[in-house]
Order: structure tokens, then sequence, then C-alpha cells
């Protein structure tokens, strides 16, 4: 069952361009506006900046250590005690992404169109095919997303194509400060910082010497089309665009709605976001088994499957499913934990990228 | 077989799938059908409630779905009172004995007696719940919301002519506007904070006006015609759409425009696709005092802001591409088809002539209302924020900018 053998540049681009949109292209827009007006958009553009930066430390690290896994290298450098604490708040912090993605998506899809439809049924949608894919390991996912990466991208294509007809013109921009804008990006801090799932595949991961150009490109392909979709999402909706929490889909029904002619378009955005839903979550939760597997080595896999899903059906069943209380809690306390993402991690590549080279250097 | 089963239950998968089926799939079998459980709401009419104990009254013109060999629907009014939008639907579904389904509503009708506060109150639940669609078009009433919808009712169900298609028309032509609930909610969030919401009425039947009658009492009526259209409705009573609106300012009446100054002011506005301009009284060869009309076949607008000592001037360039359509006079018929008619320069200058005598009408009546339903403000603002922040600053009244911008204008009308 499983399946743990590497991924190439591709496999990683294709898992990188999913993994942006994660968190991002529903709720995100919609809260960002009401924070930050239409200067919103300059929230995202410089929360990817630093996702960007992550990704050159990733690379740099990867040159410098081809094969060496994370958890050794942050032993390495900080000792057993430390590299458990810096696991064991990654598997929390992942755990809190995968909470959050999950319902932010059960209240579309509820909202939407299975209104009567209750958790367990859309538990028994993602659990199953989620648990499936993470146990397979990360080249079944990657090979997966693979198949379904042009699927995905015309789609994405077509529909912020279509989108562009629903722009409106006539809106005053400038309207927010620039501290306005830096809250709107520290609040939704934990929608970003994706890249340092590749720190923890890292030594699952080979790019061959020329290829890595194939891994900036779609990810900065990625970038610009989650940056395409808030843009016209902004300029569709304009001054009521805190009014409408599902951008993407929302979108399309702008277009749907007062444009006519191609029908029911909305529903392309659904399957999209479906689809890209299941693959992001099961790269949080392998993210979840490789930390766990860091916390406990002696275990079986079997522990850690059993310890995610009964977290994770106790919390969605008892604490959360609305949409305010997720938010809340999105903004509240998971901002705090994406210091792991922008401080920890960053810190402890960088002190094992220059504190080698140090002790080279005295050696 | 027995290898079958053994590869089945190795694909763990396959046995969830099965599993998912069983526990959901044969059980929503015996739900019953969505028709049995809504009754389906087409318009919405919202009043002030006259009992006291509740803020609102809402009218809802629903139909119950039941098989039959036509497409005729069987429409009803149902009204309930409520301290809330929310709590009189809820009321509503109580009375129907069915779940209120809103998301096939296409009108909301406010009625006149909302609009001394803050109507996005109202609004507002209709506005924030996803079934009800942001395209949904918005009317007022010159009366009650709910007489609107009996009017309605029989209208609906006796012919395939529907008012939200007519509502849905009203952008299309110059002489009238249309507001979706996106559209007033941009306009109520946006710097000016205004919203143009189209006016119907109610007439009795048997009063002065252009309408054709079908059938029996409460039988289809249609007329378009001048500068209003009429259709029949429940007691001889007709629905009257002159393109009258009304101008909301943060979400409160601010005034009344009849359906002629509507033309002047759509001019600005530009979102028009069609529609016609008459000249009265035109002489000139070849015609002797006629009423020409010209229809609009092309429209460009420009609007371009130059700051000039901290004055705002607007220059506004419009060029229309027109056809001859109609020619009325005294004497005898016109004998030439229109369509081979080429419209000559004095009568194009005419038309200029008067376009800009209506344009200069229609800024008369946005600054004596102090609302900017051309939304000026952010061609301003987008143009020069520092300059026009400045300008704003020496204004006594900041919500008055629109009577100390200069506007130039220049109209062009060319034969197609």
């Amino acid at each position: 069952m499983i399946r743990e053998k590497s991924i190439n540049a591709w496999q990683t681009g294709i898992l990188l361009f999913f993994m942006f949109f994660a968190n991002k292209i529903l709720v995100l827009p919609s809260l960002l506006f009401s924070e930050a007006k239409f200067e919103g958009i300059f929230a995202v553009v410089f929360l990817f900046l630093l996702e960007f930066g992550l990704l050159i430390l990733f690379y740099k690290l990867k040159v410098k250590y081809p094969s060496i896994k994370f958890y050794e290298m942050v032993k390495n450098c900080f000792g057993k005690i430390t590299t458990k604490i810096v696991f064991f708040l990654v598997a929390v912090y992942f755990l809190g992404k995968i909470i959050l993605l999950y319902n932010v998506t059960y209240i579309f899809f509820s909202n939407l169109i299975y209104r009567e439809s209750n958790n367990f049924l859309f538990l028994a949608c993602f659990l199953p095919v989620i648990n499936h894919l993470a146990i397979c390991g990360i080249r079944t996912i990657g090979r997966t997303a693979q198949i379904f990466f042009p699927a995905v991208v015309i789609v994405l294509i077509f529909s912020i194509a279509v989108g562009v007809f629903g722009i409106e013109g006539g809106v005053v921009v400038e309207q927010a400060k620039f501290v306005n804008i830096v809250f709107a990006s520290l609040k939704h801090l934990s929608s970003f910082g994706d890249v340092i799932i590749l720190f923890l595949f890292m030594d699952k991961i080979e790019i061959k010497k020329g290829e890595w150009k194939i891994v900036f490109s779609l990810s900065g392909a990625s970038m610009i089309s989650v940056l395409a979709v808030v843009l016209v999402f902004f300029l569709s909706y304009t001054y009521t665009s805190f009014l409408h929490p599902f951008a993407f889909f929302e979108i399309l029904s702008f277009v749907k709605e007062y444009y006519g002619g191609l029908g029911r378009i909305d529903i392309i955005s659904m399957v999209f976001i479906i689809l890209l839903t299941y693959f992001q979550l099961a790269v949080y939760l392998k993210v979840f088994f490789v930390c766990f597997d860091g916390l406990f080595p002696k275990l079986d896999r079997v522990y850690s499957v059993l310890t995610f899903n009964f977290i994770f059906i106790l919390i969605t069943t008892f604490a959360v499913i609305n949409l305010s209380k997720i938010i809340l809690y999105g903004e509240s306390y998971l901002p705090y934990l994406s210091l792991i993402s922008f401080v920890i991690v960053p810190l402890c590549v960088i002190v094992a990228l220059f504190g080698k080279k140090n002790k080279e250097k005295k050696e | 077989m027995k290898h079958f089963f053994k590869k089945i239950w190795q694909t763990p998968m396959f046995l969830i799938f099965v599993l998912i089926g069983l526990f959901y799939g044969i059980p929503s079998l015996g739900n019953p059908a969505e028709i049995n459980r809504f009754a389906i709401v087409t318009a919405v009419g919202i009043d002030k409630a006259e009992q006291e104990d509740f803020d609102y009254e809402v009218s809802l013109l629903t139909f119950v779905p039941v098989p039959e060999q036509t497409f005729t629907e069987f429409y009803k009014v149902i009204s309930a009172s409520g301290n809330s939008i929310e709590e009189a639907l809820d009321y509503a579904g109580l009375y129907t004995g069915r779940q209120v389904g809103l998301s096939h509503i296409k009108t909301i009708v406010l009625s006149e007696d909302l609009f001394d506060e803050d109507v996005t109150k109202v609004l507002d639940y209709l506005m924030r719940d996803k079934e009800v669609s942001s395209s949904t078009k918005l009317i007022a009433m010159d009366g009650k919301a709910k007489d609107f919808l009996n009017a309605v009712k029989d209208l609906d169900s006796q012919s395939s002519y529907s008012v939200s298609e007519i509502v849905a028309y009203n952008e299309h032509y110059i002489y009238a506007t249309g507001c979706s609930l996106e559209a007033f909610f941009k306009g109520y969030f946006s710097p000016t904070k205004a919203s143009i919401v189209p006016v119907f009425s109610l007439q009795s039947g048997d009063d002065e006006g252009i309408s054709t009658e079908n059938g029996g009492g409460g039988g289809e009526q249609t007329s378009s015609g001048g500068s209003g259209g009429k259709s029949g409705g429940q007691g001889g009573r007709q629905i009257v759409n002159n393109g009258d609106a009304i101008v909301f300012k943060n979400g409160e009446k601010q005034k009344d425009i009849s359906g002629d100054d509507i033309v002047k002011i759509n001019y600005f506005r530009g979102e028009f696709k069609t529609g016609g301009i008459t000249i009265e009284d035109f002489n000139g060869e070849p015609f002797g005092k006629a009423s020409l009309s010209f229809d609009i076949s092309g429209k460009k607008l420009r609007n371009k802001v130059v700051f000039e000592n901290g004055i705002p001037t607007i220059y506004t360039d419009i060029k229309f591409t027109v056809t001859l359509s109609e020619v009325e006079q005294e004497d005898e018929q016109f004998n030439k088809d229109v369509d081979l008619y080429n419209v000559t320069k004095n009568e194009t200058s005419q038309i200029e002539k008067q376009i800009k005598r209506e344009m200069a009408e229609a800024l008369e009546i946005m600054r004596e209302a102090k609302t900017d339903v051309a939304n000026f403000y952010t061609l301003m603002y987008n143009t020069d924020k520092k300059s026009f922040k400045r300008f704003l600053d020496s204004l006594d009244d900041k919500e008055d900018y629109l009577r100390y911008t200069l506007f130039k204008t220049s109209v062009r009308v060319h034969s197609k």
C-alpha cells in the first residue's frame, strides 16, 4: 500500500501549482476586500513574494543537500527535542489548515447546492479519498495531479477569460491605507506559506539540474492565476465584493447572471474547486503523517491515520461548521501558527545552510 | 467469482464507495420530491405592515408546481407580516404549508411607504441570502407592493408575458433604467452613495391610455408608445412603466425622476443600447413642419476630466449614429423610403442641439438633487486624486460637488 517513491520536477511543480490555490480563491478575496478594499490585492502580492522567497530558500537547500531528510537536517542543527517541537507545531499547523480548507469547501457546497446535507455526507466523500491518497504517498498524489493538470489549466484559463467579461469600469481605487494592507496580510498569513510542504518532502523530491525552471515557472503561473482570480473578482463585484464569499465561483456566476448565453458555467468552478480541494487536503494530510512519523518514529502508520481521523472528525463535528466561526478561528489563531511557515522553518533552513558552511570553514 | 470478490476485498476504496451508496443513496430515494416541499416564489413585494405589532408585510407571488399538460402556472399572492423580512418569510411558509423557495425570484418590489427610511435594511436579508440571485430586478412601486403583485398575478398566470421581462428590457432603452439588487448595493457602497431604481405604478383600467384589451377581465393587455407602457392586471388595473425612477442616496429616497428626465440623464449614463430621438416641428427640405423620429443605432460616450485652476472640467463627447425611422407631416405623406433616406446636416444639427439642451437639463436635475447618478465622482477621482480631494475640501458642502464642476459637452450625430 505504501509507495513512498520520489517525485520529479513536473510533479513538484504541479503540486505547488495546486497548493498555491489552497484557501485563496473562495473566502479570502472577499475578506481582503472588507479589510483593505481594492488594495487587498497588494496583500496577496506581498504574501506571494514571501512565498516565492521560501521557494528560493528551498532551491538553495535542495541544491546544497540533495538527499537529506528535513527531520535529519533540523536534528543535526538543533538537537532532537527542538526538532520534535518544530514537527509538533508543523503537525498542529497543518491540521488547522486542513480543518479550515475542509470547512470552507463544505460551507461553499452546502450553501450553493447541498443545502440539506450534513457534515457526515461530506466526510464520507472527502475522508476516504484524502486518506487513501496520503497513505499511498506523495508520488501517487503527484502522478494523479499530473493526470488532472491539463484539465485544471484549461478550466482555469477558461474561467478567468470568461470572468473578464464581467469586469466593470468606474471604481475608485486607493481607498485603503498602507496599514490596512499590512493588517490584512497578517490576518491571512495562514492562507499562504504552503511552500514549506516541499521542505518536509525534500528527501522525496528529485529535481535534475536544469529542471528547476519547471518548478519556478509553474509556481509563478499559479501565483499569477490566483492574482488574476482576485483581480477579476474585485473588478466584477467592485464595491459589493465583501458580500460575495466564494470568489472563484462568483466570477463565473456574475457572467452567468448578467450576460447569460453560456448557461450554468458556474458549475465548472465547482468542479475545479472540488478537484483542487481533494489534492490540497491530501497533501496537507501527508504533511501531517510525515510530522507524526517524525514525532513517533516507532509507531506504525495506522496510528497516524487513526489520530488524524479521530481529531478531525471530533473538531469538524463539534467545533466548527459555521462560516463565521471558521473565519474567526482562521483569522485569530492560525496566523500565529503561520510563524512556522514564515519564521521557524526558514530560520531552521538558514541555520542549516550557513551554519554548516561556518563549521566547514572552521574545519 | 471467488477471485472477483477477493479483488474487491483488496480494494478498500470500492467498498467505501458501496457503503456510501448504501447509506446515502437508498435513503435519498425515499425523500419527497422538492416540488412537493417548496412553494416557488417568482416575485417578492415588501410593504410596511398595517398591524402595529409588525414592521414589514411581505407578499410573495408564488406558484405550486402541479403536473399538467400545459405550461400554465397558477399563481397566488401570499402575504405575511413580521418584524423582519426573514420572520415574515417564515410566516408565509407557515401559511402555505410549504418551504418558501427563493431561488427563482426575479423581481423585488418595494412599496412607497418604505422610502422614508433606509431601504437597505429591508433588502439586507435578500441580498445576503445565497438563494436569491444578485441579478434579481429591483423595482419601486408608486403604491402598495402587494397590489402590484396582485395585478401581476393574472398577467403571469394567463399569458406567457412576465413582469420580470418588462423590467429586464428597461436597461435596453434610453427611456428607462433598470436596477438589480447588486447594482443597488454597488451604488449604495460606492462613493456617490446613489442608486437609481425604476418606478412602476398601477392605474385603473378605464383610465385614459393606450392599451389593447384581449379576452375577459384580467386578461392580457399590452401597449407601448410615447413615453409609457401598460400591462393589464386584476380588475382592469394596469401596470404602468413610464420610465420613471427614484434616486436613492444612502438608501433613502432623494428624488423622483420622471421618464422624460431619465432620457436626459441616460445620455450621461450611456448604459442604454437603443431608443429614439424625435424632433418636433422640423422645417427644411424635403420636409415641411414635420415630426421626425430617428432610431439610435449606435452610440459612443467618452468623458475626460481636466483640472483647471483646481476646478474640474468634464469634457463629454457623445457620438450617435441615427437612422430616420418615422415621418409625420401635417400636409402630406413623405413619399420616400426612410431606409434609403440620407439624413442631412440640417437634421443632424437639430438633433445635436436638442441633445445638448437635454443634457444641460439633466445636469441641472443632478445638481439640484445633489446626486451623481452618472458616477462623475469616480471619473474625477481616478483622473487626479489629489486635485479632486483639494477641490472637495474647498467646498462648503462636499455633496454638492456637481454644482461647482464645469461641463463641456460635444454632441456629434451621424447618419448610418
